[in-house]
């Protein structure tokens, strides 16, 4: 128990330093800082070495077959290119690692991308006009669906920049594009709104849980 | 003859070319090769062109002339031909010229030697002002006929410089004169002239020769041509000019003659043809190629054997003229001579004069034959100052003072406008700090509930809780969850505070939770979540129910490898120890070998990249979100296309999951009443502060307009 109290006084200090940044930039605030910045650091390097460079790149050559050392030299030699990208004159000799770092990870986004937010959404925007799939709950179900495509259809109304050119100097959009940009305005603010809640929520959320441990922490001392 | 020579320029021409291909002038040719000028089938030509630059005689030309107008009888006045009654004429109108004016400097001979021969309306506008004035000598065909001029050459020279002594026999010199030309190249108009004169002066017997070479060989003073013994008189006048009745001859040089004399007063320049003069006789310009100069007394033979000398001179006549094969000389048209004054830019030569003028101002005031250096500076007047008042009218200055003031204006550095703030902003961020720590202070404090825990649940809430009571009540293997920990330590207060009773839940129903993270700091966190979660289980086996596989470097890459070969993507614990060897992970190949999936996270493009990723080989397995409040709303249409099947957002998500639970006193219960308080607060900070800054903006507006 003493372990905790000292960590639990260490998290103590370390949360009121943290809060007093309400007092404006101070010292007290940049020591937090500096050593939140510096124990992530030694932890993130710790946790690479021992949970990526010996589990997945070294341990594996050592241990595994013959036949699937010379595999797994691959991505060995691979990470050891990347090391002279670090240096101007020979950064080019990582760029075979870069480029199969930006390929792969291109194609994956794309594809799940494609597969998994595009195609995904635009099912569940159609679904609730499927008659077939439910009677129950059809009305709210095609109100919210309506609702849904309206305000995705406005929502892309204000950013389409298009216009048409009337004569010499006048260019103006169709009144029908305007007309469902300012409703889009209406729906994207809505969603910012939701957003902006989302975050004051979610930091209130935190701000209690830090006094809820400080009056914790006082309670315990005192109890 | 192979090709024809122009009348104009002297340049050779193809045979059957129709005008020249320098000057572009028509060639008139005759049958015989022979050409004329247009316009002229005899030697009208030749009066023409003594018409054009009558006024421009010199030395050479006299000699020239000479030749030329020489006839063949003397004494036979009757048989001048018309071309040289024409001749005489105007040397006599001439000669009556001459004594009413006086040579300018600029009206040097040398100066006049370079105009063109073309017609007079060729000429340019600077050498017909020069053409006015009149040579200060005559020329020898102006002065008397020819064969009384030839009876006195054996006494006085008739020069136009009155004192230079000149042969005798001009007709027999000047034969001698073309054959010391120094191009040698007499047109063939000429040469074919004066092979008919020589020819018919042999014939007829009529040729004027002196008396002395005639009867004997005098001998023949090579500078003078005079015969020995003879003496000039330099003061009397020639016979010529007092035939002609102008009695106020002088010996005296004109005085750019006199300005143009060497230092020492020598007068021997005369006599001798100046070397520093260009060589005129190689511009062909007027079609005369003999030397201004006097042959000395070796190119003579003429004098001492003029029979010889006459058949030559025939021959050479008749024969093509001479040609220098291998140095062709410059040509130029004489329009171009007459557009370039190299004379007029040429720095003249200093008067004697000037060269004895004592310098009276600056510093070498005193002095004497300074050079005068600023001479031809001074000669020439200060170039012309434009005035610098600029005349614009009214209108244009009221534009140049607008351009003026947009430029000024451009110029100016924007000023900062500082808005008035209701509180200093440091002022008012400390107050409102400190009153919402101590309003959520006082509320956790207190324990004080402003409301009841939520009773209407969402959807997605609902989901949630329906799937995890189906994972707790699956027994026998109990459910294996993939556990995703993918949120930052900042938000750890909200998302452990969220996702403690559905874990808490599963742990106590004996569910297996296998975690993973893409955040480096994940497996910390999910340790300390998994600890926090079984705290006080009656019923928990750390070793069998949770595995911690760590953390998956690459992002997207790492979530669709550990979807296709989890063994592959996460092989080791957090400890470094293999994984997949253990019980809990035997018979896993993928993902979908999982009963659900169930992340925690606060980042909205983490949950698209698990959705992308991982859900579609979860092969319909659930998916269920556990986010904070700050990505709830995008990741919601995920929930709503079913691609998600349940999801808890933030501290109120928890709070209805504990009501659905039917969960008493926990610690989100005991968090909920500051929740609500502090966001009573926000809310009443956000509707005070836009009141009052809605209120400023109307007073401000109503001042603006009653100002």
């Amino acid at each position: 128990m003493p372990t905790d109290i000292i960590w639990s006084l260490v998290a103590f200090f370390l949360t009121l330093l943290v809060l007093s940044y309400a007092l404006g930039d101070n010292p007290l605030f940049h020591i937090a800082a500096y050593l939140f910045v510096g124990v992530t650091a030694g932890y993130v390097a710790v946790l690479i070495i021992y949970q990526v460079l010996l589990a997945k790149l070294v341990m594996p050559i050592l241990s595994a077959p013959m036949e699937q050392k010379f595999l797994n030299v691959i991505p060995l030699v691979l990470g050891g290119l990347l090391i002279f990208k670090l240096f101007p004159r020979t950064a080019r000799l990582g760029n075979l690692s870069m480029a199969f770092l930006v390929g792969v990870g291109a194609a994956v986004a794309i594809g799940g991308a494609l597969t998994g937010t595009l195609f995904g959404q635009v099912r569940g925007a159609i679904s609730p006009f499927d008659l077939a799939a439910s009677e129950e709950d059809l009305f709210p179900r095609l109100a919210g669906g309506v609702i849904l495509l309206f305000g995705s259809m406005t929502s892309l109304a204000y950013f389409h920049f298009g216009a048409r050119r009337q004569d010499k100097e006048n260019v103006k959009q169709p009144e029908i594009v305007t007309l469902f940009a300012k409703i889009g305005q209406v729906f994207i603010a809505i969603t910012l709104g939701a957003l902006f809640a989302g975050v004051m929520a979610a930091a209130l959320t935190a701000l209690i849980e830090r006094l809820d441990f400080i009056i914790q922490f006082i309670q315990s001392l005192f109890s | 003859m192979s090709e024809v020579i122009c009348p104009y320029c002297g340049t050779p021409n193809l045979p059957d070319a129709k005008e020249c291909k320098y000057c572009h002038k028509p060639l008139s040719t005759r049958q015989d090769g022979e050409m004329t000028p247009p316009g002229s089938d005899n030697l009208d030509w030749l009066a023409n062109l003594r018409g054009a630059d009558r006024d421009e005689p010199w030395q050479g030309e006299s000699a020239e002339e000479n030749q030329g107008s020489r006839t063949p009888g003397g004494p036979e006045e009757d048989d001048v031909p018309e071309w040289l009654e024409r001749i005489r004429r105007r040397s006599m109108e001439d000669r009556a010229l001459q004594e009413m004016q006086t040579p300018p400097l600029e009206d040097r001979p040398d100066e006049q030697s370079l105009s063109s021969p073309d017609k007079e309306g060729d000429l340019p506008d600077w050498l017909k002002i020069s053409e006015e004035p009149q040579p200060p000598f005559p020329s020898p065909e102006e002065s008397e006929p020819l064969g009384e001029e030839i009876d006195h050459a054996g006494q006085t020279a008739p020069t136009g410089t009155g004192e230079t002594p000149f042969p005798a026999d001009l007709g027999e010199f000047d034969l001698g004169m073309e054959e010391t030309s120094p191009s040698g190249e007499a047109p063939d108009w000429l040469e074919q002239l004066k092979a008919e004169k020589s020819q018919a002066e042999f014939d007829t017997g009529e040729l004027d020769l002196p008396l002395d070479l005639e009867g004997k060989e005098t001998p023949v003073d090579s500078g003078t041509g005079m015969s020995e013994g003879e003496e000039i008189d330099f003061e009397a006048a020639p016979e010529f000019l007092e035939q002609a009745g102008i009695e106020d001859f002088t010996t005296e040089f004109p005085d750019w003659i006199e300005e143009s004399t060497p230092e020492g007063g020598d007068s021997d320049f005369l006599e001798k043809p100046d070397k520093s003069l260009p060589d005129f006789s190689a511009t062909e310009d007027i079609g005369m190629k003999e030397d201004i100069g006097f042959p000395p007394v070796e190119q003579l033979p003429a004098e001492a054997q003029p029979e010889t000398t006459r058949q030559t001179e025939i021959d050479r006549a008749a024969a093509p003229p001479r040609r220098d094969a291998d140095i062709e000389p410059a040509r130029l048209p004489g329009w171009l001579e007459a557009i370039k004054p190299i004379e007029s830019v040429a720095p003249a030569r200093f008067s004697a004069e000037a060269d004895n003028q004592t310098e009276s101002r600056g510093p070498l005031a005193g002095f004497q034959g300074i050079i005068p250096g600023s001479y031809p500076v001074t000669k020439y007047p200060k170039s012309a100052v434009p005035a610098l008042k600029m005349q614009v009218t009214e209108k244009q200055r009221v534009y140049a003072n607008l351009l003026e003031n947009l430029i000024s204006e451009e110029a100016k550095p924007l000023q900062r406008k500082v808005e008035k703030a209701a509180a200093p902003s440091e002022l008012l961020r400390f107050f409102v700090g400190i009153a919402l720590v101590g309003l959520l202070a006082f509320m956790l404090f207190s324990g004080i509930q402003l409301g009841s825990l939520p009773g209407l649940y969402s959807p997605d809430t609902v989901a949630f809780f329906n799937t995890i009571q189906q994972f707790s009540q699956v027994q026998n293997p109990p459910a294996r969850i993939l556990v995703a920990v993918d949120y930052e330590p900042a938000l750890a207060g909200e998302m452990q505070t969220a996702a403690r009773t559905p874990l808490r839940q599963m742990l106590a129903s004996g569910g297996q939770l296998i975690m993973v993270s893409t955040v480096p700091a994940g497996p910390a966190l999910g340790e300390q979540l998994v600890a926090d979660a079984a705290t006080d289980l009656p019923v928990f086996q750390p070793d069998l129910q949770v595995v911690n596989l760590g953390y998956l470097v690459g992002g997207s890459t790492s979530l669709a490898s550990l979807a296709a070969q989890p063994s592959i993507a996460a092989p080791a614990l957090t400890s470094g120890s293999p994984a997949w060897d253990l019980p809990l992970l035997q018979g896993i190949q993928s993902v979908a070998d999982f009963d659900g999936l169930l992340l925690m996270t606060d980042n909205a493009e983490t949950a698209r990249a698990w959705i992308e990723q991982v859900q579609p080989s979860l092969a319909g397995k659930p998916l269920l979100i556990i986010s904070s409040a700050q990505s709830a709303p995008i990741i919601l249409p995920y929930y709503q296309s079913n691609q998600v099947q349940g999801m808890l957002a933030g501290l109120s998500g928890s709070a209805a999951y504990e009501q659905l639970a039917q969960i008493g006193a926990s610690k989100t219960s005991s968090l909920w009443g500051a929740y609500q308080a502090g966001i009573l607060f926000v809310l009443g900070a956000i509707l005070l502060g836009g009141l009052v800054y809605g209120i400023r903006a109307l007073f401000h507006n109503f001042s603006r307009k009653r100002a």
